[in-house]
């Protein structure tokens, strides 16, 4: 993401309420983003370790929340290649 | 249809609709906004309630995608969200729905009033959270007038809400078929919503290139450019895999159809009869159209017909007699499904 695209990170807490919908709908957001990635990145080869050590995460949560989820035209690489 | 099957059979429909809803954004956990997305083009008082409030399925999107986009600057954060795509929910699996939508589904299912899509949408409209009264101040209206919208389209029949294109009411219609069938045949009919104007709906569900858009076993047609008239019959290939690339297995004698045009009547009705030339394993069938211009789109109600088989095969009708509603249910509810989404990809 470029930093253009992130502006003014004020964190408007004048409307808690409001706010806390908001965090909602960025999580939302993440999770849309984080399908995405990881696509691209089986797609571009890496394996479930690598996104999962990118991720910060382990690879049996990733795999677990991932495995089923994405495009099952992606060729997934084995293991251990 | 008691309270139970009625209700198990509206959170498949809103669940199939929903989940399609957050395929095309990108998600794969059906959240408040695909439920009320899938509310939109209900085929029930519901989804007749939010059309009558001027919510249209393109509409309602538009307002899902600004909300997020308004929630997420009141953050300080200013960024596109992504475009939403097409649909994959058929190519892709592990589909949920999020723990506060499910739970919101539970409550609705406990309602002792209708247990159907009114009592969603009635539950979904009062969640604690704020985000669906903002969506809906964002779609002009508010809980209150779809509270009202709610009670005014539970009492009107479904093809009162606008000007009728077809003569001949559906129930008269059902009466009309059972007459005419032979004995042993069985046949129901299912609503449907279809967010398309009457015209575009017909035009599909006469062409026979397109019975594939909504017959879920039909791969393609041969000479599918010949003009649909009346009694002509066209040769039509099963699907032999599936969206998400997997084989389907379909013995040999059942991989071809032959497909008949049995009736059409401009703009309000189309029927097609399917048979299995290749086999005497095989029952006749046949799905009828009707279709009834309404507010943001199209009421269809679909007959699927189910003659009997032929010769001794008879006898299985008797033990699977029981189960035939249920399936031919199930056929209309893929076929209207699939005519939805034809529209709403």
């Amino acid at each position: 993401m470029e930093s253009s695209q992130l502006a003014e990170v004020a964190a408007n807490i004048g409307d808690p309420r409001a706010g806390l919908r908001a965090v909602a709908s960025l999580r939302v957001l993440a999770d849309t983003l984080e399908l995405r990635q990881v696509e691209a990145a089986l797609r571009a080869g890496m394996n479930w370790q690598a996104i999962a050590e990118a991720l910060g995460v382990t690879r049996q949560a990733v795999h677990k929340k991932y495995a089923q989820r994405i495009d099952p035209t992606i060729v997934v690489p084995r293991r251990n290649t | 249809m008691s309270q139970f099957i009625r209700m198990a059979a509206t959170l498949q429909t809103l669940s199939l609709a929903a989940m399609e809803e957050a395929s095309r954004r990108g998600l794969r956990e059906a959240d408040l906004d695909d439920l009320f997305l899938a509310l939109v083009i209900n085929d029930q008082s519901a989804g007749r309630a939010l059309r009558g409030l001027d919510i249209t399925l393109e509409g309602a999107r538009a307002a899902v995608a600004a909300q997020h986009t308004s929630e997420l600057a009141t953050l300080g954060i200013t960024l596109e969200v992504p475009t939403p795509g097409r649909i994959v929910f058929h190519e892709t699996r592990g589909y949920a729905w999020s723990a506060r939508t499910e739970a919101l589904l539970m409550q609705a299912a406990e309602k002792k009033s209708a247990g159907d899509a009114d009592a969603v949408l009635r539950t979904l409209v009062n969640e604690p959270s704020g985000h669906i009264i903002d969506l809906l101040t964002r779609l002009n209206t508010s809980p209150n007038a779809v509270l009202d919208a709610l009670d005014a389209a539970r009492g009107a029949p479904a093809q009162s809400n606008a000007p009728t294109a077809s003569t001949a009411s559906p129930a008269s219609t059902a009466s009309e078929m059972s007459q005419k069938r032979p004995s042993g045949a069985i046949s129901r009919s299912t609503e449907a919503f279809v967010p398309a104007p009457a015209l575009d709906v017909w035009t599909v569900l006469t062409d026979p290139a397109q019975i594939p858009t909504w017959e879920p076993g039909t791969a393609t047609v041969d000479r599918a450019d010949r003009e649909a008239t009346v009694g002509t019959t066209w040769t039509a290939h099963a699907l032999m895999t599936a969206p998400d690339g997997k084989a389907i297995r379909v013995p040999p004698a059942f991989r071809r159809r032959s497909v008949q045009l049995i009736d059409m009547q401009a703009r309000s009705c189309v029927a097609w009869r399917f048979t299995h030339p290749d086999t005497q394993r095989s029952r006749a069938t046949a799905t009828e159209f009707r279709l009834e211009e309404a507010i943001g789109g199209t009421h269809v109600t679909i007959t699927t017909t189910w003659f009997a088989y032929r010769g001794w095969r008879r006898v299985n009708d008797i033990f699977l007699r029981p189960f035939l509603p249920l399936l031919i249910w199930m056929t209309n509810w893929q076929i209207g499904s699939r005519l939805s989404r034809a529209f709403s990809a």
